[in-house]
C-alpha cells in the first residue's frame, strides 16, 4: 500500500518512516520545497506539495492508497489556523477526490472529546477545529484520529524535549529553582507510530487515545537523571517549599540585581499531558514503558552529540 | 605483546615536546632513536632522551629496524624522508604540510600505497573535543542543510626562519595554517572542494604571504577560509550556519542553537553547573597533540591504514593550497633539494 505522509520530516514522521521500512507499506514523503530531506531514510520516495495549494495536494495524492496527516504548525501560532485547520480541510477534500481508502490524522490529547481542551492553547484549539471536519461528516474513506499525550523518543531534531534533559546533564545537583513543579503523562513515540501502522492495516479506526501513566515530577526527573551522563542528583521538594522558600529568595535576588527575573515564574506548575485516571495507559497496541521513552530520547541526544 | 619501535626525524620542539613523549606514553610504542642534522642540537637531545641520534634518515634506517617513522622536519624534506621510510616498510606519521606541492604529495601517496603501510598527516584540529563534537552534530544533520561556513585562523608569525623561505616551506600562511581547517572540512563533506576565489597579501617584506583568503564550494555550500600571521596568541574559529540552526566553535568553546534551543560545551564537555545566570565547566585535561599521535599509534599497532588523515588526505589538502596560489597569481613551483636548501634544512 502506498501511503502519503505529510509532516514526514518531523519528529513522528521520521520515526514512522523508519518503522514502515519493515512493513508492506510504501511511504511517500510529502515535503515542501524548502524541507530538509537529508534525514529521510535512504530510498524513500518524496513528492513536493503544500497544504496551502490544493492542486499540489491532488497531484501528491495520485496513486496512493492512504494518507497519514502529521503536518502541523506546532509552535508558530500565526500559522496554526491556516495550516492546521484550513490545511487539513484541503487535504481531506483532495483525499476524497483521489479515492483513497484510509485517512489517519495525528491530533493532540486536548482535542479528544473526553479530555477538556486547554482554551489558552492555540495549538489544541486548531486541532479541535478539525474534529467536526473528520467525525461530523461522511467521508468516502475510513477515518482514524490519534490523541497522544507527551511524546518522547529518538529523532527529536527540533530539540523539543532537550529542555527536560539539559538541566540534569549540566548540573550535579538539581534543586529548585533549576526545575519548577510539573506533572507528566509520557508516551513512547513507538506507541504513536504503532497506532498509525495499526490504522493503516485497517485494524483500528475512529478515535484512538495513546496515553501513559500520570507521573510526578519526582518520577520523571529521577528517571532522566538515572539515564543521563553526569550523575546528577535530583532533590525533590514539596511545592510549599517552592512557594515559601524559592519564590521569596528569587524575588530578593531580583531586587538586588543578581537574578534577571523575579520569583513569580518559579511558581508555575507545568502539566505535560496528564489525563483523568480512567483514561491513562490507553492505546490500541502493546505499549513501550515510559522509562524507555525517556532513556531512548537521552541515548539519541548522546548519539548525535548533544549530551 | 609486541612493541613497535619508533624513529623520530627532526629534533625540534614538535619532536621533543609532543612526538617523543606521546610515543613514549603509548603502551605499544617506544622511541628507539632519532635523526637531526644539526650537530649541537643532536647531542643536546641525545643527552635529554638517552637514545642515539643520527645525522639523517638514511643512517637512522640503516642502524635500526624501525616500525614507525615520525617526521617533524621542515616541509621541503618530507618527501625524501617519507619515501625512504615507506621503502623500509615503516608506518609514517608526517607533520603538516605533507609536501611542498600536490605533485610531491601524490608521489608520497603512491609509494605508501605500494608499501601498504599506515600513514597519517599531522592535522591537529579534529582532535580537539569540540571539533569531534561539532563533526558529530553536523554529520547527524542537526543543523538541517548546511547553508554556509566561515573559518578564521590567525596565529603569531612563526619564529623559525624556514617558514619564510618558500623553497623550504612551500609557501606562507596558506601552506602553514589552511591544512588544519581543510582537513576538517574535507572530513565533514567527505570530498574535496572547488576553489572559486583566492587571494594573498604581504604585510611585511617577505618572500611568502602573511594573509590568505580562499572561497571554496563544497557541492554548492560556500565556505570562506581566511588565515593570517599577525601578532595574536592564536585564534581559530568556525561558524556553521544551517537551515535549522547554527554553531560556532574554537578549541575552547562550542555553542549553538537548533530551532532556537541553545547548547554550549567547553572542550567538548557540558557544564558541571548551569544555573542560568552562571555556568561552571569542568577542568579539562585535553591534549589534542597526544590524542592524535596515540590515535596514529593505535592504527599502526593494528595495521589499520584507515587513519583519521592518511596520506591521500594530504594530497587533497595540497591540491587546494596549490589552487589558492594559482588563483592568487603566485608561482610556487620550486626547484627542490638544491644544495643550498639542504644546508638550511636542519634549522628548526
Amino acid at each position: 500500500m502506498r501511503v502519503l505522509v505529510t509532516g514526514a520530516t518531523g519528529f513522528i514522521g521520521l520515526n514512522l518512516l523508519a518503522a514502515l521500512a519493515d512493513t508492506d507499506h510504501e511511504p511517500v514523503a510529502m515535503v515542501r520545497p524548502a524541507s530538509t530531506t537529508t534525514r529521510l531514510p535512504d530510498g524513500v520516495d518524496t513528492v513536493e506539495a503544500d497544504l496551502s495549494n490544493p492542486d499540489s495536494l491532488a497531484a501528491a495524492l495520485a496513486d496512493v492508497d492512504s494518507v497519514v496527516h502529521l503536518a502541523a504548525a506546532v509552535y508558530d501560532t500565526g500559522a496554526m489556523s491556516s495550516t492546521n485547520t484550513a490545511g487539513t480541510e484541503r487535504l481531506v477534500a483532495a483525499a476524497a477526490d483521489a479515492g483513497i481508502q484510509r485517512f489517519v490524522f495525528l491530533s493532540t490529547i486536548g482535542a479528544h472529546p473526553e479530555i477538556p481542551a486547554d482554551a489558552g492553547s492555540a495549538y489544541q484549539q486548531s486541532k479541535l477545529a478539525s474534529e467536526e471536519l473528520l467525525f461530523g461528516r461522511d467521508h468516502p474513506f475510513a477515518v482514524a484520529a490519534i490523541y497522544p499525550t507527551y511524546i518522547f523518543g529518538p529523532r527529536d531534531y527540533r530539540l523539543t524535549r532537550y529542555e527536560h534533559i539539559r538541566p540534569i546533564a549540566t548540573n550535579r545537583l538539581l534543586v529548585p529553582p533549576l526545575y519548577t513543579d510539573a506533572k507528566y503523562n509520557i508516551v513512547h513515540v513507538d506507541d504513536v507510530v504503532g497506532t498509525i501502522t495499526s490504522c493503516l492495516d485497517g485494524e483500528t479506526t475512529g478515535r484512538q487515545l495513546v496515553t501513559g501513566p500520570n507521573l510526578t515530577n519526582k518520577q520523571v526527573l529521577k528517571t532522566i537523571a538515572h539515564h543521563t551522563p553526569g550523575n546528577c542528583r535530583v532533590v525533590t521538594v514539596p511545592y510549599s517549599a517552592i512557594r515559601w522558600g524559592v519564590k521569596p529568595a528569587m524575588d530578593l535576588l531580583y531586587r538586588i540585581g543578581i537574578s534577571p527575573v523575579p520569583g513569580e515564574g518559579f511558581l508555575e506548575r507545568g502539566d505535560f499531558g496528564t489525563v483523568r485516571a480512567d483514561l491513562t495507559e490507553q492505546a490500541p497496541v502493546d505499549q513501550r514503558p515510559w522509562q524507555a521513552a525517556l532513556s531512548e530520547t537521552i541515548a539519541w541526544y548522546e548519539t548525535v552529540g548533544l549530551l | 605483546m609486541t612493541t613497535l619501535t619508533v624513529g623520530v626525524v627532526g629534533a625540534g620542539w614538535m619532536a621533543t615536546d609532543y612526538h617523543v613523549p606521546a610515543f613514549t606514553s603509548h603502551p605499544r610504542t617506544r622511541v628507539v632513536a632519532f635523526a637531526e642534522r644539526d650537530d649541537s642540537r643532536r647531542s643536546t637531545v641525545e643527552e635529554e632522551l638517552s637514545v642515539p641520534g643520527y645525522a639523517d634518515i638514511g643512517s637512522l634506517l640503516a642502524a635500526h629496524d624501525l616500525d614507525i617513522v615520525s617526521i617533524c622536519t621542515p616541509p621541503s624534506t618530507h618527501e625524501e624522508i617519507f619515501l625512504a621510510a615507506v621503502d623500509a616498510g615503516c608506518h609514517v606519521l608526517c607533520e603538516k604540510p605533507l609536501a611542498l606541492t600536490a605533485a610531491s604529495a601524490k608521489q608520497m601517496a603512491a609509494a605508501a600505497a605500494d608499501a601498504e603501510v599506515v600513514t597519517q598527516v599531522g592535522y591537529l584540529h579534529r582532535y580537539y573535543r569540540n571539533y569531534e563534537r561539532a563533526l558529530k552534530l553536523l554529520s547527524n544533520d542537526l543543523l538541517g542543510d548546511i547553508v554556509e561556513i566561515t573559518v578564521a585562523h590567525h596565529s603569531a608569525p612563526p619564529s623559525q626562519g624556514w617558514y619564510y623561505n618558500p623553497t623550504l616551506s612551500g609557501g606562507g600562511v596558506a601552506r602553514d595554517l589552511f591544512p588544519h581547517s581543510l582537513d576538517v572540512l574535507i572530513e565533514l563533506f567527505d570530498h574535496s572542494p572547488e576553489v572559486t576565489d583566492a587571494s594573498v597579501r604581504y604585510l611585511r617584506d617577505r618572500a611568502v604571504e602573511d594573509v590568505a583568503h580562499v572561497s571554496l564550494d563544497f557541492d554548492g555550500v560556500p565556505v570562506d577560509l581566511s588565515a593570517t600571521w599577525t601578532q595574536t596568541d592564536g585564534v581559530s574559529r568556525v561558524l556553521v550556519v544551517g537551515t535549522e540552526g547554527w554553531l560556532e566553535l574554537d578549541s575552547k568553546t562550542l555553542q549553538g542553537e537548533v530551532h532556537g534551543r541553545p547548547f554550549e560545551f567547553q572542550q567538548g564537555a557540558l557544564p558541571l553547573v548551569d544555573i542560568g545566570i552562571a555556568t561552571l565547566f569542568p577542568a579539562s585535561d585535553e591534549d589534542a597533540h597526544t590524542a592524535r599521535i596515540h590515535d596514529f599509534a593505535d592504527h599502526a599497532v593494528a595495521g589499520d591504514p584507515d587513519t583519521a588523515a592518511p596520506v591521500d588526505r594530504g594530497v587533497a589538502v595540497a591540491e587546494v593550497i596549490d589552487s589558492v596560489y594559482a588563483h592568487s597569481g603566485v608561482d610556487r613551483e620550486v626547484d627542490r633539494n638544491t644544495e643550498a636548501d639542504r644546508n638550511m634544512e636542519g634549522e628548526q
